[in-house]
């Protein structure tokens, strides 16, 4: 559906001095969605949000907002709010001021504006601060100023700019939290929200949007980007502990696929079959995420399904257990609940799920599982 | 994150005490005063000197603690014409008037050009200082420079051929035309000094003013001028004692009518009829305004001297 | 192929063609966002280039035969410069030029340095001195000459007065050609030398403080802090007051006129001095003129050298 589209990437290039941030950049956003964009610092995310915003202009290519041709549109006339990810709030202005802003340009009355002032003030938490100067606030309540400020006038597209960056661990994880409440504050407009935490991708976005290097690698909703990683590059970023990545090699005997290296041996089920036909070549990558991995600390009846290994290190973390296992050359992390029984220099058998295990492409490093690789719309 | 201002004193002592010894506070005392007596004994002579009548300072050595009398700077600044006295007396008078309504015309004309230069330089050097900034081209930087060397010509190369295109176009000799010239000096360093201000500001706050919905004018008025006020105070007060110091220009282009008080000064001394304790006094008259400007805005000077290399 | 008519933007590691009407499109909306820009410096530019008449009218000159006592203007090509050249005044006055600059600038900046060490302390002088040794600064050029002219006078002089005691009587000041460049050079250390200082000890306040404490703690100090580590980190603020004075010292014109007008024997006749009294009192503008360009051209090529130097000192930093 046409008129489901909030703004539409076309072709989209943009240069800066003689580096590409974007490279042919084609997707759309949908109509209330909140969608992520994740990716590594210089990966180009600030660039978007700054061509949704009309801040600057693509070199080659075409944004379309509500289905009109913005190109040539103001920012004033496109009705976005912007947060960016050093604040940026204006120095010589005091918390209430910098609220203000946005609002005096419209000619409201005083009073409206000290009363919207101080409920979205109030729904922060940043009420006691309003006579600060911003050299006088904490990261924390700078970054907040910062969303009060963008949040403050009403419009249908938000872009939020790495809003829980530069923040620590304690404040992240609080806010992260608020941000929950803030998301259904929004849920009537679209919220472009940008990232290089993983996590705060999984937790709020309707859809996520991988970009690196300028290029778009992947888009999807969290569970396809989870699951179904178009290549190793999205498996690795996301998700922690990483995944488990082995190059290995395509072994037949008789009615049996193997995938075999010096140390690993990992038997494929039939279900592989289509996949191992089309593939060409002899050499594969394996992949498998830390949580789908079955283990024993005794050794098991059928010993030669299971890779044996030894424990060289149990890490606690976020109440899970990480088991880091060495299989000679190999090391393969395996996520666990907290567990008494697990001692380091042990030997522990662990085998893959079957069902979550990837296969990669060892050239191009695509996902071999998913049929198709799915850019724009989904 | 920034200082209140006490803490900032307390920092600033302890990052200057070098923990002297008394030897070494007592020898460095020792040597600021020699620098003291060889920098400043020529005002404070000159200042001695405009407070005695023409005997005392005609008296070798000089009487300096006896008497102090005003009446230097009250012949200064008279005005009245004295009737009677023998002809020889009357046009001593009436020279002494000429020279007293020159000296006075003097700061009038300096007073009258140095702050309507300066005003126009700034009117026309601060938005083009930002425009400069922000503007994104290759040759932007070689148009900053060209601005800039302006400041490296001697004066002369201009000079000349305006003293006699002035003529020429009636120019010589008016207030338009020496201001113009004047405008011609404060305009680089203005623009130079405000750009390396708005340099230093990042452009993401005009962008975030943009998403606010201001307009570039409002933009420019409400956010970066305020926050640009140290540089182009620095420049304003440098373009001002540069002007007002300013002598060639003035020796010129002007005529006797219009020179500013460094030519009136050299003119009040061709006159022969030298009464030393006139001449320091208006010595002291024509150096006293930037002296005081030069202590009100002393924060200013070092960012100013250094056309915006040194910020403070 | 269509390759010719369409241009090629260069990635770091691979090219991405665009097509002619891909780039027109964004060209001009490029544009439209400069337009504001240039307006704002217009009226900066259009002042400049009224600046540019009489230099242009001034270079032209150089070319002409014209004295202000016969105005009548003649052609000349070279013959100004190729005079010039052989000028003994010409040379004369480049030497004078260059003593000049070379005393000023190196007395301003040693005996700068010294005084802006002595202020970087606590003692009570320098809390005074900081604010007073500006002074001198704040006078203009001429009057300062004046003032320094009253006191060398022989009658009521007190300088010659002071001086009898050490045993030099009349001290002819700029009377005399020995003395001459001693004097003008003096009254400019006197009103510049604070220039240097406050930009010097700006420069010093501005040094990170830690350098210098692992310094002390590695036991280094006093004279071996100052050579080895003040000095060099404060070389690029030092060098924007050094290339400040050098070419106002090469353009010097207010101190030396004020005092001596070419000095005895053009023993102080610097450029702008030279080209003054060539132009006004012997009514040459053609060949005031040309000293002026050249002079120009000389001082040009330096502050460009002087310029890069700083840039490339800037940079290592």
């Amino acid at each position: 559906m046409e008129n489901n589209k909030k703004i539409i990437f076309k072709n989209i290039y943009k240069k800066y001095k003689d580096i590409f941030a974007l490279k042919n950049i084609n997707y759309s956003i949908n109509n209330n969605e909140f969608l992520v964009i994740f990716g590594p610092s210089g990966a180009g995310k600030t660039t978007t949000l700054k061509i949704i915003a009309g801040l600057e202009l693509p070199t080659v290519g075409e944004i379309f907002i509500n289905n009109q041709p913005a190109n040539s549109m103001s920012t004033f006339e496109r009705n976005v709010r912007m947060t960016f990810e050093n604040y940026i709030l204006y120095p010589h202005l005091t918390v209430f001021e910098n609220l203000a802003s946005p609002l005096r340009v419209k000619k409201i009355s005083f009073e409206e504006i000290k009363r919207r002032v101080i409920e979205i003030a109030d729904v922060l938490g940043i009420s006691n601060y309003l006579d600060r100067l911003p050299r006088e606030l904490s990261g924390g309540q700078k970054q907040r100023v910062s969303l009060g400020r963008a949040l403050i006038v009403e419009s249908d597209i938000y872009l939020l700019d790495e809003p829980l960056a530069h923040l620590d661990a304690k404040i992240r994880h609080k806010l992260r939290a608020e941000f929950q409440n803030i998301k259904s504050f929004l849920s009537n407009s679209t919220v472009i929200y940008v990232t290089h935490d993983y996590q705060e991708a999984l937790a709020l976005a309707d859809r996520i949007c991988i970009i690196d290097k300028g290029e778009l690698i992947q888009i999807g909703n969290p569970e396809e980007i989870y699951n179904k990683p178009t290549n190793i590059f999205v498996a690795e970023i996301i998700g922690q502990p990483q995944i488990n990545i082995s190059k290995l090699n395509i072994s037949r005997e008789k009615d049996n696929i193997y995938l075999v290296n010096k140390d690993l041996r990992i038997n494929l089920t039939k279900k592989f079959m289509p996949i191992i036909n089309s593939y060409n070549k002899n050499e594969i990558i394996f992949g498998c995420r830390p949580q789908f991995w079955d283990f024993k600390l005794i050794e098991p009846e059928l010993s030669k399904d299971f890779l044996k290994g030894k424990i060289i290190a149990y890490e606690i973390r976020n109440y899970r257990g990480i088991i880091t296992v060495q299989i000679n050359d190999e090391v393969i992390n395996v996520l666990c609940d907290i567990s008494r029984e697990i001692n380091e220099k042990d030997n522990i058998w662990i085998q893959p799920k079957e069902e979550e295990i990837l296969l990669f492409d060892a050239d191009t490093n695509n996902n071999l599982v998913t049929k198709n690789k799915e850019f724009g719309d989904a | 994150m920034r200082y209140t201002k006490e803490e900032n004193n307390i920092i600033k002592k302890i990052k200057r005490s070098a923990n002297l010894s008394r030897g070494m506070g007592f020898t460095v005392n020792i040597l600021l005063f020699v620098v003291f007596i060889l920098f400043l004994f020529p005002v404070i002579w000159i200042l001695i000197m405009s407070l005695k009548t023409q005997n005392q300072i005609a008296m070798m050595p000089p009487d300096i603690f006896s008497s102090f009398t005003l009446e230097n700077y009250k012949n200064l600044f008279q005005i009245g014409v004295e009737q009677g006295g023998t002809i020889t007396e009357q046009t001593a008078q009436t020279l002494t008037q000429i020279k007293t309504a020159g000296f006075l015309n003097g700061l009038m004309n300096t007073l009258i050009i140095s702050v309507t230069s300066v005003l126009i330089a700034t009117l026309v050097g601060v938005p083009a200082a930002y425009g400069l900034s922000r503007y994104r081209s290759p040759g932007k930087e070689s148009t900053a420079f060209i601005f800039l060397s302006f400041r490296f010509v001697p004066e002369l190369v201009i000079l000349i051929p305006l003293y006699i295109i002035y003529q020429k176009v009636n120019l010589y000799g008016t207030y338009w035309g020496l201001i113009w010239v004047y405008i011609l000096i404060s305009l680089p360093m203005i623009i130079w000094i405000t750009r390396s201000y708005i340099d230093d500001l990042p452009f993401d706050l005009e962008q975030a003013a943009m998403l606010d919905h201001y307009s570039k004018l409002r933009a420019f008025f409400k956010i970066i001028l305020p926050l640009a006020k140290p540089g182009i105070a620095a420049a304003i007060i440098l373009s001002f004692i540069f002007t007002w110091n300013n002598f060639i220009f003035g020796f010129i282009l002007s005529t006797n009518r219009l020179q500013p008080i460094t030519v009136a000064i050299i003119r009040y001394l061709d006159i022969t009829d030298l009464n030393y304790g006139t001449m320091a006094a208006a010595i002291m008259i024509s150096i006293i305004p930037m002296i005081i400007v030069s202590q009100i805005a002393s924060r200013y000077l070092v960012s100013g001297l250094s056309l915006g290399a040194i910020k403070q | 192929m269509k390759r010719n008519r369409s241009k090629a933007i260069e990635n770091k590691n691979e090219e991405i063609i665009l097509n002619e009407e891909q780039l027109r499109a964004t060209s001009l909306l490029e544009t439209k966002i400069r337009r504001p820009y240039t307006l704002i410096i217009l009226p900066a530019i259009l002042i400049s280039i009224v600046f540019l008449i009489p230099f242009l009218w001034g270079l032209y000159l150089t070319f002409t035969r014209y004295k202000l006592s016969d105005p009548t203007l003649s052609f000349n090509w070279g013959l100004n410069y190729w005079n010039m050249v052989k000028s003994v005044k010409f040379w004369k006055s480049i030497l004078a030029t260059f003593q000049y600059t070379f005393f000023c600038v190196s007395i301003q900046t040693i005996l700068g340095f010294f005084i802006a060490i002595l202020l970087n302390t606590e003692t009570i002088m320098a809390k005074i001195m900081r604010k007073i040794i500006v002074i001198p600064l704040m006078i203009a050029p001429i009057i300062g000459t004046i003032m320094l002219n009253l006191m060398m006078q022989n009658k009521f002089g007190i300088f010659n007065y002071l001086l009898s005691f050490i045993g030099l009587r009349d001290f002819p000041w700029g009377a005399s050609a020995s003395t001459a460049m001693l004097t003008v050079v003096l009254v400019d250390v006197w009103i510049f030398t604070p220039f240097m200082v406050l930009i010097m000890l700006a420069g010093i306040r501005g040094l990170p403080k830690d350098p210098f404490e692992a310094a002390r703690v590695d036991g280094a100090r006093g004279i071996t802090v100052l050579i080895h580590m003040t000095f060099p980190m404060v070389l690029p603020t030092f060098l924007v007051a050094v290339i400040f004075r050098i070419i106002d010292s090469l353009k010097a014109f207010d101190i030396i006129f004020g005092m001596t007008a070419g000095g005895p024997g053009d023993t102080t006749s610097v450029f702008s001095v030279f080209g003054y009294l060539l132009t006004f009192t012997a009514l040459d503008v053609s060949r005031g003129t040309t000293l002026m360009i050249i002079a120009w051209l000389i001082i040009f090529l330096i502050s460009r050298k002087l310029v890069q130097y700083w840039e490339i000192t800037r940079s290592r930093l």
